[in-house]
């Protein structure tokens, strides 16, 4: 609604069909003459001000919940857990100890360092989730605090991911009070106004990640050290492997599960003779191309966890918008990061 | 900020911090890939200790670029970082083939010979 019509309506707000025959030069004329009127005029201005009474509280509330699924799918994504990481350091041990020598130092001291170097950026997004935690309950309860400083903390965070990059942009002064200053006599309308500057302030902190996060040195970083660490894992899986340690019959009942069959108790026996060598063959084929598809997921993982913080920063335009966010919309957002997050998981097979 | 990128003397085009990590990557992961089938063909310690410290010499040219701020590089970065692309794809290739412990222990060499000259290229 332009400000010719929004006059209009005031005039004759029960006659829109005089608004939209009416000469608009008219109409803008009586409007200025009726805007000089002390009563009308605050109305108008009151009007004006109060834009983000049509943010939806709920819309912000399910947002906030959505943020914080998000975040921890994208960091579980992204970064190597520690148990990833010791198990990569157990298969080194292990294919070491099978040539009768140790790990050298230097390799040991390296991804320790680079692993607790990685790791520290992974700060970023805890603070991400602690603020939209502090979101939900701006959303819920209005308290305005809690927000205003772990929105600080955020984009101190950011910054100082972006300054490990030698970044030149970074987050403006620190956003101080902005959110508990706001005040005024309508509740509705103060609680509004806070969640629609809280959400604008995550959003531009979110901007700033996401551009991180897609700078190719950032992303090859993380995901080659996190393919690396797989291949190491996967090269001690090939030895144990090839050296029949490894109980076939697992696969084999995977393998035959359509069916509804189960590996026969003397599976194992048979691919271990020598008439079952071509047997064997196959199932290597198996797990081979299981630990290929795991390694191309990571890159993949990477991809669809920053989408998906773009996808955080759409979503909250359309919050400040006024639009209604549902829990069922926004978890459709996660579904994709969720799926591979579940194949990438130790105990999953695929 | 603009991304860092190397002009080389010797081709064409620019190649970028990011490709040049990904390809000792690459280096690392096909010789890590490589080293069981090549350690099972080893009829002693030495050959697998051999082995071994080949692909260690790969996986640390990729931790020592991965540790450095990745700031400069020679000339000659395109080029060698082309030559470990290849160098990786041949170690992928033979491994499907290798008759002997002999072939088993030579499989890294060229590979570690390459990557170790495109990690000496971050500074």
């Amino acid at each position: 609604m332009d400000i010719l019509t929004a006059i209009a309506m005031r005039q004759a707000p029960c006659a829109t069909a005089f608004v939209h025959s009416a000469d608009p030069a008219q109409i803008w004329r009586r409007g200025v003459k009726q805007l000089c009127h002390p009563a009308l005029g605050c109305l108008v201005a009151l009007a004006l001000a109060t834009g983000c009474s049509t943010l939806s509280l709920e819309s912000a509330k399910n947002l906030a919940a959505i943020g914080q699924e998000s975040t921890a799918l994208s960091a579980g994504n992204i970064f190597v857990s520690n148990d990833e990481f010791t198990r990569a350091m157990d298969a080194e041990a292990f294919f070491h100890g099978y040539a009768g020598t140790v790990v050298p130092q230097q390799l040991e001291q390296d991804y320790q360092s680079i692993q607790h170097e990685l790791d520290a950026r992974k700060a970023v997004f805890v603070k991400l989730g602690e603020t939209y935690e502090a979101f939900h309950a701006l959303a819920v309860f209005n308290t305005a605090s809690g927000v205003a400083s772990t929105i600080n903390e955020l984009g101190d965070t950011v910054n100082s991911y972006a300054r490990t990059l030698n970044k030149t942009v970074l987050l403006t002064a620190a956003e101080k009070d902005s959110i508990t200053r706001i005040g005024g006599l309508a509740t509705r309308r103060v609680h509004a106004r806070r969640v629609a500057r809280s959400s604008s302030l995550i959003r531009a902190r979110l901007e700033l990640l996401v551009v991180l996060l897609e700078d190719p040195i950032v992303k090859t970083q993380l995901t080659t050290f996190n393919q690396n660490l797989t291949a190491s894992r996967a090269a001690a899986i090939a030895l144990l492997w090839e050296r029949g340690l490894l109980d076939p019959t697992p696969l084999i009942t995977e393998l035959a599960g359509d069916a509804g069959l189960k590996a026969g108790k003397d599976a194992a026996k048979t691919i271990a003779s020598p008439a079952g060598s071509h047997l064997k063959d196959g199932l290597t084929l198996v797990v081979k191309s299981r630990m290929q598809r795991r390694a191309a997921l990571i890159e993949q993982g990477y991809h669809t966890s920053a989408e998906l913080i773009r996808k955080l920063i759409a979503k909250h335009l359309e919050l400040e918008d006024g639009a209604l966010l549902t829990p069922a919309e926004l978890r459709g957002m996660i579904i994709e990061l969720q799926l591979i997050t579940h194949s990438l998981s130790p105990q999953t097979t695929f | 900020m603009a991304r860092k990128k190397i002009q080389t003397m010797v081709m064409e085009g620019t190649l970028t911090q990011a490709e040049a990590l990904q390809a000792l990557s690459m280096a690392a992961q096909s010789a890590t890939d490589a080293m069981p089938y090549a350690l099972l063909k080893c009829k002693d310690h030495a050959e697998m200790q051999k082995i071994i410290a080949d692909r260690d010499a790969c996986l640390l040219a990729y931790t020592n670029a991965m540790r450095h701020t990745l700031q400069h590089t020679g000339p000659l970065f395109e080029k060698t970082a082309k030559e470990l692309t290849a160098a990786a794809k041949a170690v992928n290739r033979k491994v499907k083939t290798i008759k002997d412990a002999a072939e088993a222990v030579e499989l890294l060499a060229n590979l570690v010979r390459v990557a170790a000259k495109l990690a000496l290229a971050f500074v």
